[in-house]
């Protein structure tokens, strides 16, 4: 009898189990970009950056079709004017703008206005440094009909734009919840990193992409949030670069700085990460003086130390602080995040945020920048953004 | 956002094929299906666009990701490759996702698109800014309208559902009478020893609480994968006739089944209570088998089912909705059903008394005894076989009205289309001075602005005289039709509308509203809602559209179909001309017709088994009760075998009763569904014909064989018996 009872309770249950197994879920499931395949191994139709051939302006503005991947990056930081009796209304914020292109192993659909040679994807966040908060808006948009699109003129991803006027930069986008308008005028000339842009990544003289920065910008406009319209003004940085298959296979992410110090230099760094953790050889970085002087930096010339991580709520360690030292040049500073939570939450996984930089001594505030960490979340290893 | 939709043929299935461009709208689909795949769809694998499916579309089409696919649609085909499988919800399922770019070139058709998403708000910029042919409609009224296309599906499922649902109640009654009966003895000594009415009675409804439960839970998983088989069944028909893609498995909620386990737990309560009122009356402490209480007499029954055939009779003559007619044909089976106990057991007797002396007779005779106990299962049978037999004839009969229907109407010897959709005037020209062709019709379709589907018709006198008149006269509607004065309406869009001959019917055309009178309506099974006919000449004139749909050509008495065949591919190089006879037609639209119906017959045939469990353990009930009895007549030196003999009599005789009282009730359903729920369903008549007797040939020497095989089983449980426990257990 109590046998028989539980053969029936266990059919019960297993029938139970079944129909809610069987119940419309309706569940959709979404998988990051996984762009390991983008940035590391190009088909062979792709071209390659394979050593310095010099950049060409304004037609190095515009996008390089042929390359595997390209991109358009601006990220800076920005103050509201200071009232003269109240400083405590000073509002801070720290922006990026992107513009990926990925090119398409073949143009689709040739016989179609649709037809694609390339995907697009625009990426706009803002950090409200004050508040602690961060923005982040994604566009995706397939290269067809001028949907997306760079030439020496404008780079734009439907009504997200850059106008170029003159040698300064326009920037219109509305996220929605925000958005943002800004002048950007260079207050120092295009710098070329590595040799002549040919930036080197890896072991293969094709792992390797054309880049180009312009250090320092002034910024100027205005912001909306939260039904506010702010002025804002401060400093901005643009970086620019393009190739195919530039990672070096073995290689799990990196660790990019875009320091704007306030006596004038800016700092360009990037450590790239083996699967172990280890700096590769082919990290590199840049200080550029006063007046635009170019100072290349190799691996052996620099150190970064994480001090500190940020553990997000999918528990992924961020090295949100660090220790850096540049002895060639006498540079010893700290760098951590404005805020902790600039993680991006996209079809992409990084974390870009605003940082500051303080003199290790003193503990004070000598400069602004952004940094960039990818290659820490384990839903993908590699993820999209410079190298 | 610009979409193609279109419906294509992939293997065996009919799936959409649905273009567009994954990264216009990414919250819509680059998020739900991943921007990896999103972004796989943009490059062709090969020179063959990618594709996407839902994993339920991949498993009806048996397939694999990694395969091609080869898609048609209209007579053109391409391939694709399936390039992965959508996690997406069954908005998806037989649905075949590809780039909107990719879709073009493989079509053929670049800068063409089938519909437009815009989202909220943007009606006023379409409406100023876009061609004015362009026909918007929001997602409520595309989902309305779906609804109201298989509305008449729908009411006819439910109905069908809920008579096995009845059904299903006869045989809970009589396996709780039997456990009643089986445990008659330890009833009465539990109340011997001191248990009371109330703690009898709760004991009583809470065994049956849980068999209910749990029987509910088999039968809901029963019932779903069932459902899937049935999605199967109505899936071709659904997408054929309606346009409408069923999704690929059930989608059940749990709402739905909480429903049914409370609908359940409620009627196994309901019909516990007059079993649970007989166990009360068992007295303690005795063992003596009461009877059970005489059935009520015809003469009381009588009103009371001619009562309830009047309340049907007058609801559905004052409601002329699809639900009153079907809760007309319920209440009149409900007293129809009522007649059938006394009825049947008033004719056992009569047969009883065919075979005097006989083992038959006796076991016959036997029954009547306990009719009570019968009552309800043969009641079961009887109403089970009557609807499997009743919609059989509807069915048939209304498959020779198609029949006949196609053929009158299909009066050329050659029917022509182009894969494309339409044939130009250029086309039509060469195609109907073709040699040998001595004149020819012509059709060309079009959906107005609310809907209203209007056809352009040029009909000669031998294209006319196919069809097939329901009201007007033919000869004088013929001269205005073609003077361009009247328009004819389809017998659908008749009774949809409650327009009648000389009633003026307004059309909105792009030049205008224009009001015409009806000249005549005309019977049409091919769409239920119905569409107004009107001359070619004003269609052209209208619409300002020379191309048409379909020719039909009427070929010279000399020449011969073949040749013109020949003739047509070089026309055009066999490129997009397709042409088809009438006797294809009709077969393509029969085969159509059986694919429809075939849940119903596996409906019918679900209700007949139901009522076949009901017949068996109602004769197992009987059994246990008239136990003594038979332990007598095996003392009195009848053998196991004679007495299993007796039992497969008794089984027999009962379904042969059923049999006889179901025949008239069949004939009765087959009228009402005929004459009263098909209008009402689907807006057509079907025209008056005897009924056909095929499903009452058909159905009664089956219900004779598995009605006397269903008595197997309770024959060697009671002739197993051993005879001396039953006899000694004497009052």
């Amino acid at each position: 009898m109590k046998r028989d009872a539980i053969v029936i309770g266990l059919c019960a249950s297993l029938a139970i189990a079944w129909l809610v197994h069987r119940l419309d879920s309706g569940a959709t499931q979404s998988s990051g970009l996984s762009s390991t395949a983008l940035l590391s191994a190009a088909p062979e139709n792709f071209k390659r950056v394979t050593g310095p051939e010099g950049l060409q302006f304004p037609s190095d503005h515009a996008m390089h079709p042929g390359f595997r991947n390209e991109w358009w990056y601006f990220t800076g930081n920005l103050e509201s004017p200071v009232s003269e009796n109240d400083t405590s209304k000073q509002r801070r914020f720290g922006f990026q703008f992107t513009l990926f292109r990925f090119a398409l192993d073949s143009q689709s659909a040739p016989s179609s206005d649709f037809a694609a040679d390339a995907l697009w994807m625009a990426h706009v966040a803002l950090s409200d440094l004050d508040n602690q908060r961060f923005y982040s808006r994604e566009r995706l948009a397939r290269g067809a009909l001028g949907l997306a699109g760079a030439t020496t003129r404008q780079w734009w991803l439907k009504d997200w734009t850059v106008v170029r006027v003159g040698d300064a930069w326009q920037l219109e986008t509305d996220a929605g919840e925000f958005a943002l308008s800004l002048i950007l005028i260079p207050e120092k000339p295009i710098i070329a990193q590595g040799n002549q842009g040919y930036s080197r990544k890896g072991r293969e003289p094709g792992n390797a992409s054309m880049y180009y920065s312009i250090s320092r910008l002034s910024a100027e406009g205005r912001l909306r949030l939260d039904g506010q319209t702010i002025d804002l003004a401060g400093l901005a940085w643009l970086d620019r670069e393009w190739g195919s298959s530039q990672l070096d296979p073995g290689l799990a992410g990196w660790d990019w700085f875009a320091l704007q110090l306030d006596d004038g230099r800016d700092l360009m760094l990037y450590r790239l990460r083996d699967l172990e953790g280890r700096a590769s050889a082919y990290s590199a970085g840049m200080l550029v003086g006063v007046d635009g002087q170019r100072n290349v930096l190799d691996a052996s010339d620099f150190q970064l130390l994480p001090v500190r991580t940020w553990r997000d709520a999918d528990g992924v360690e961020w090295p949100v602080a660090w220790r850096i030292e540049v002895a060639g040049f006498d540079l010893s500073l700290e760098v951590e995040a404005s805020f902790d939570a600039q993680r991006w939450r996209g079809l992409v996984d990084y974390w870009e945020g605003a940082v500051l930089v303080r003199n290790p001594g003193t503990q004070a505030t000598i400069g602004r920048g952004y940094l960039e960490l990818s290659g820490y979340s384990n839903r993908n290893q590699t993820t999209v953004g410079r190298n | 956002m610009p979409i193609i939709r279109l419906p294509v043929q992939a293997r065996t299935l009919r799936l959409e094929l649905l273009a567009l461009d994954p990264f216009s709208t990414i919250s819509v689909v680059a998020t739900s299906i991943g921007p990896t795949r999103a972004g796989a769809l943009l490059g062709p694998v090969g020179d063959r666009p990618p594709a996407l499916v839902s994993q339920a579309t991949l498993e009806l089409l048996g397939a694999e990701i990694g395969d091609f696919l080869t898609l048609s649609h209209s007579g053109r085909s391409f391939e694709v490759a399936l390039a992965g499988v959508v996690a997406a919800s069954q908005s998806l399922d037989r649905r075949i996702l590809i780039d909107i770019g990719q879709a073009q070139q493989a079509l053929g058709l670049n800068g063409w698109v089938t519909e437009l998403l815009a989202p909220d708000g943007y009606q006023h910029w379409i409406e100023k800014n876009l061609p004015k042919e362009l026909v918007w409609q929001t997602t409520e009224q595309r989902r309305d309208s779906a609804r109201q296309l298989t509305e008449g599906m729908r009411a006819n499922l439910t109905a069908m559902s809920l008579l096995a649902l009845a059904t299903g109640l006869f045989v809970v009654y009589s396996v709780l009478s039997f456990l009643m009966v089986q445990r008659r003895r330890m009833f009465g000594l539990l109340r011997a020893l001191g248990l009371s009415h109330s703690a009898l009675a709760r004991m009583v409804l809470g065994e049956t609480l849980v068999l209910a439960a749990l029987g509910a839970l088999a039968g809901l998983v029963i019932g779903t994968l069932l459902a899937d088989r049935l999605l199967a069944l109505v899936a071709a028909p659904v997408a054929e006739i309606y346009g409408q893609l069923p999704l690929a498995r059930s989608s059940p909620s749990a709402g739905l089944y909480a429903a049914i386990l409370v609908a359940v737990l409620l009627a196994a309560m309901v019909v516990a209570v007059p079993v649970l009122r007989e166990a009360l009356k068992i007295p303690p402490g005795r063992l003596l088998r009461r009877l059970p209480a005489r059935l009520m007499p015809l003469a009381q029954l009588l009103p009371l089912s001619i009562a309830l055939g009047l309340v049907s009779m007058v609801w559905i003559a004052l409601d002329d909705r699809l639900v009153a007619a079907l809760g007309g044909l319920f209440l009149l089976l409900i007293g129809l059903v009522l007649l059938i106990p006394p009825l049947g057991f008033s004719l056992l007797g009569l047969i009883a008394r065919l075979f005097p002396g006989t083992l038959a007779g006796r076991g016959l005779r036997l029954l009547t005894a306990a009719r009570k106990r019968l009552a309800p299962a043969m009641a079961a049978l009887s109403l089970a076989l009557a609807l499997a037999m009743g919609m059989g004839m509807m069915i048939l009969g209304f498959r020779a009205a198609v029949d006949q229907w196609v053929e009158n109407l299909l009066r050329a010897d050659v029917y022509v289309q182009a894969s494309g959709g339409s044939i130009g005037p250029d086309m039509i020209n060469r195609i109907t001075t073709l040699d040998g062709v001595e004149t020819f019709s012509s059709v060309r379709s079009r959906r107005l602005v609310e809907a209203t589907q209007v056809a352009g018709y040029r009909l000669p006198q031998r294209a006319w005289d196919g069809f097939s008149w329901i009201a007007g006269n033919p000869k004088q509607a013929r001269a205005r039709f073609e003077s361009g004065q009247a328009v004819l309406l389809s017998e659908p869009f008749a009774r949809r509308t409650g327009l009648s001959v000389d009633d003026p019917v307004s059309l909105a055309l792009p030049g205008g509203e224009k009001a015409l009178p009806v000249a005549a309506i005309f019977r049409d099974y091919g769409s239920e809602r119905g569409f107004i006919a009107i001359n070619d000449r004003l269609y052209r004139a209208a619409f300002n559209d020379p191309a048409v749909d379909s020719i039909g050509l009427y070929l010279k008495a000399s020449a011969d179909a073949e040749g013109i065949g020949a003739r047509l591919q070089a026309l055009d190089g066999g490129e997009s001309l397709v042409w088809i006879t009438p006797r294809q037609i009709r077969e393509q639209s029969l085969a159509i017709f059986d694919r429809t119906f075939r849940i119903s017959w596996a409906l019918a045939m679900l209700i007949g088994v139901i009522a076949l469990i009901a017949l068996t353990s109602a004769l197992l009930a009987q059994g246990l009760e008239r136990a003594r009895e038979y332990a007598t007549l095996r003392a009195l030196g009848l053998s196991p075998m004679r007495l299993a003999g007796l039992v497969t009599a008794q089984t027999a005789g009962l379904t042969a009763i059923a049999l006889i009282l179901a025949v008239p009730m069949a004939i009765i359903i087959h009228y009402s569904l005929t004459l009263l729920i098909q209008p009402r369903a689907f807006g057509w008549t079907v025209p008056s014909s005897l009924p056909p007797m095929g499903p009452i040939l058909v159905v009664v020497p089956l219900a004779l064989l598995i009605g006397t095989l269903a008595g197997l089983y309770p024959a060697w449980r009671i002739a197993g018996r051993p005879p001396i426990r039953y006899l000694r257990a004497a009052p």
